[in-house]
C-alpha cells in the first residue's frame, strides 16, 4: 500500500518507519530540519521493542509522490485545515485519510475537505519523542485503534488492519469511533494538561496524591461529556483507565506530547484537548471547572512559549 | 537600632538597606554567593526612590553580631526551622522578630521558638528582584505594615514605626494583622500562583479574559478562607487589589515566579497550601486553589 505520512513527528515517524519495514511503501511529510536529517541520514527509532533505522522517502510537498491509498494525519490540530488544504487531490479513489490526532474535532474539519467517505479516525496510542532531527525515541505501547466513521467494517477497513498488524501496530478496528476517541481524550485531557503544567512525566504526576486526584477530576469530567456525546464512557471509565496507566511499564520516562512541545518552545496543542472538551460541554450544559482552570493556565502558558 | 536582616534576599535587601541608610545599624544574614558578593562589592539597590550603594555588614551566622533589638524575618517560609534555629539567643531583652514572610503561618511557629512576646508580623509591600549576588531592582511601592499579635500599640511597635517612617519604608502600624495578613494572602496565592504556573507578568495575566476568570475564582475562594478565619474582609478588597495591581503592578514578576526562573523552590506551599490547610480546618470549599496547588507541587518537585 502508497501510504503517506502527513507530519512526520514521533507518532507519525514512528509508525510510518513500522509500516515501511513490513514492507510498505511509505512517504514522510516533513519541514526543516527535521525533513534535511531524513533526506540525508534516514529515520532512526530507539524502541522499547528494538532499534532500527532506515533510508526514507522524505518529501515537504505531498503532491511529489501522490496519489497515496492511505494518508495517516499526524500534524498538530492547529495545523490541520493547512495540512488537508496542501492534500487536496493526493489521496486515490478509494484512499483513505486518516486522522490519529489528538482531540474529537479533526474528523468533522477533514470532512470539510475531504469527501466524508474517504475520511477516517483513529487513536494513536504510543508514547514517542522526536530527540533529535530525523531520531525518534519509542517509550511506550505502539498501536493504532481505528475504524470508519460511520462504524462499518469495510473491505478497505480489512485491508488496513491487515497491513498495520503485518506491521505490529494494529489495536483494534472499531465500530464505535465516538467511544474510542473520547477515551484517548479522556487521558489527554488528564495527562497532558498535568504533566505540562507540571512540567513532569506521567509517572510523577499519578505518583502524588494530590496530582493523581487532579487527573482523574479531568478524566472523570471528560467522561461525562463524552456521554453526553454518546461515547459509551462513565465514572468507572475514568477508574479503569488509571488503573491501566498505572500499570504501564516506564511510567517515569512517559512525556505527553504537549510536554514535548513545551520543552521544545513549540506551540501547545492544547486547545484540541481541553478546548474541545470545554466546546462539548457548553453545547451540552455541562460544568467541567477543572479543565477550564487548566485551559486558562495552558492558553496563558502558550501565549509566552518560548519564553523570551 | 540594631537590627538584623535574617534572609538577605530581594525584600530583606531592599528595607534593610533603606533602614541602614537612615543610621541604623544593620547586619545582614545571607549565605552562598549572595554573602560573597555583599562583602566584597557591599549592596545595591536600583530604585525608583533613589539609588543606593554601601558597604554592609554581612555575616552568614546571626550568633557574630548579636544580641539584637530588632530581627526582620525574611527567609523563605520553607527555610524557617533552619533559620530559626541559627537564631537562638539572638534577640536582646525585649527585642522582637518581625516576621515578613509571605503566608499566614509563620507567626505560629515564631512563636513556638521566641516566645509569644517577641514576635511581630507584617507585610512586605514591595516589587522587588534580586538581578544578581548583591544587586537589587526595586519597582514598586516599598513598605511594611505590621503590628503586634495582639493589635496593641506598644512602645517598641511605635519605636520601629518611627525607624520606618525615617527610612521612609512605614506603611501601617495595624491593629489588626489578621485581617492584613489575609489581604495580602488574598493577592498572593491568586497572582503568585498563576504566574508561576504560566510564567506571566500581573499584567499579562490582566489582559486575559479567562486568566482574570480564573484569578477571580481563586480570590473567591481565599476570601471565604479568610472570613472563616475571622478576617475582616469583603468583595470590595478584591476589586481595590484588581484595580491596585492593574494601576501599579503590571510589569511585577511575582516572587515565586521569580523563583521559578532561578530555578530554586518555589514558596507555594505558604500560599496556596496555607489557603487549602485553612478551608479543611473551616470546612470550606476551594476547588480552584486545590488545583493549582496540586501542579504547583509537580512544578516544583522539577527540582528535585
Amino acid at each position: 500500500m502508497r501510504i503517506l505520512v502527513m507530519g512526520a513527528g514521533a507518532i507519525g515517524a514512528f509508525y510510518g518507519a513500522r509500516l515501511q519495514k513490513a514492507g510498505e511503501e511509505v512517504y514522510f511529510c516533513a519541514r526543516g530540519d527535521h525533513l534535511r536529517a531524513l533526506k540525508e541520514h534516514g529515520l532512526e527509532v530507539a524502541s522499547i521493542d528494538g532499534d532500527f533505522s532506515l533510508g526514507v522517502n522524505a518529501t515537504d510537498a505531498p503532491k511529489e509522490f501522490a496519489p497515496y491509498d492511505l494518508i495517516l494525519l499526524c500534524v498538530k490540530s492547529q495545523q490541520t485545515i493547512a495540512a488537508a488544504n496542501q492534500l487536496k487531490g493526493c489521496l486515490a479513489e478509494d484512499g483513505a485519510v486518516m486522522t490519529i490526532q489528538n482531540g474529537v474535532e479533526n474528523e468533522a474539519a477533514l470532512c470539510e475537505v475531504f469527501p466524508r467517505e474517504n475520511v477516517m479516525g483513529g487513536n494513536a496510542r504510543v508514547g514517542a519523542e522526536i530527540v533529535a532531527p530525523g531520531k525518534v525515541l519509542h517509550t511506550v505501547a505502539g498501536t493504532i485503534e481505528f475504524g470508519e466513521l460511520d462504524g462499518r467494517e469495510t473491505a478497505r477497513a480489512n485491508r488496513i488492519a491487515a497491513i498495520f498488524r503485518r506491521a505490529g501496530i494494529f489495536g483494534e478496528l472499531t465500530h464505535d469511533l465516538v467511544t474510542i476517541r473520547w477515551h484517548k481524550l479522556m487521558g489527554n485531557n488528564g495527562t497532558n494538561t498535568v504533566c505540562t503544567l507540571g512540567r513532569c512525566s506521567v509517572g510523577a504526576a499519578i505518583e502524588d496524591p494530590e496530582g493523581y486526584q487532579l487527573v482523574r477530576t479531568l478524566f472523570i469530567e471528560t467522561a461525562i461529556v463524552g456521554r453526553a456525546e454518546g461515547a459509551k464512557l462513565d465514572e468507572e471509565s475514568a477508574d479503569t483507565l488509571l488503573n491501566q496507566i498505572k500499570r504501564l511499564p516506564n511510567l517515569n520516562a512517559v512525556k505527553p506530547s504537549t510536554l514535548q512541545d513545551y520543552e521544545r518552545g513549540k506551540p501547545l496543542e492544547y486547545d484540541a484537548i481541553t478546548g474541545a472538551v470545554i466546546r462539548a460541554a457548553k453545547r451540552h450544559g455541562i460544568a467541567v471547572p477543572a479543565t477550564e482552570i487548566v485551559h486558562a493556565l495552558l492558553k496563558l502558558l502558550d501565549a509566552g512559549n518560548p519564553p523570551r | 537600632m540594631k537590627i538584623l536582616v535574617m534572609g538577605t534576599g530581594a525584600i530583606g535587601a531592599y528595607f534593610g538597606a533603606r533602614l541602614q541608610e537612615v543610621g541604623e545599624d544593620v547586619t545582614f544574614c545571607a549565605r552562598g554567593k549572595n554573602l560573597l558578593a555583599l562583602n566584597e562589592r557591599g549592596l545595591q539597590i536600583q530604585s525608583f526612590r533613589g539609588d543606593f550603594q554601601a558597604p554592609v555588614r554581612a555575616i552568614e551566622n546571626p550568633r557574630e553580631a548579636a544580641p539584637y533589638a530588632l530581627i526582620l524575618f525574611c527567609v523563605k517560609v520553607y527555610d524557617t526551622d533552619a533559620a530559626t534555629e541559627s537564631l537562638k539567643e539572638c534577640l536582646a531583652p525585649g527585642g522582637a522578630i518581625l516576621t515578613l514572610q509571605n503566608g499566614v503561618e509563620s507567626e505560629s511557629r515564631l512563636i513556638e521558638c521566641f516566645g509569644v512576646d517577641a514576635v511581630l508580623g507584617g507585610n512586605a509591600r514591595v516589587g522587588v528582584e534580586m538581578t544578581e549576588p548583591g544587586k537589587v531592582i526595586h519597582l514598586s511601592t516599598g513598605v511594611i505594615e505590621f503590628g503586634e499579635l495582639d493589635g496593641r500599640e506598644t512602645p517598641r511597635a511605635a519605636r520601629i514605626a518611627e525607624a520606618f517612617g525615617r527610612a521612609g519604608i512605614f506603611g501601617e502600624l495595624v491593629s489588626d494583622l489578621l485581617t492584613f495578613r489575609w489581604s495580602k494572602l488574598l493577592w498572593n496565592s491568586a497572582f503568585n500562583t498563576v504566574t508561576t504556573l504560566t510564567r506571566r507578568t500581573v499584567g499579562e495575566l490582566l489582559e486575559d479574559a479567562d486568566g482574570m476568570r480564573l484569578v477571580r475564582a481563586l480570590m473567591n475562594e481565599t476570601l471565604a478562607v479568610a472570613k472563616a478565619e475571622g478576617a475582616k474582609l469583603g468583595p470590595d478588597r478584591i476589586e481595590s487589589l484588581l484595580e491596585h495591581s492593574q494601576k501599579n503592578l503590571r510589569a511585577l514578576k511575582t516572587s515565586t515566579f521569580q523563583d521559578y526562573q532561578k530555578g530554586k523552590r518555589l514558596e507555594y506551599d505558604a500560599l496556596s497550601g496555607a489557603v487549602v490547610r485553612a478551608a479543611h480546618r473551616r470546612n470550606v470549599t476551594v476547588p480552584a486553589m486545590e488545583t493549582v496547588h496540586a501542579l504547583l507541587k509537580l512544578l516544583d518537585r522539577r527540582l528535585s
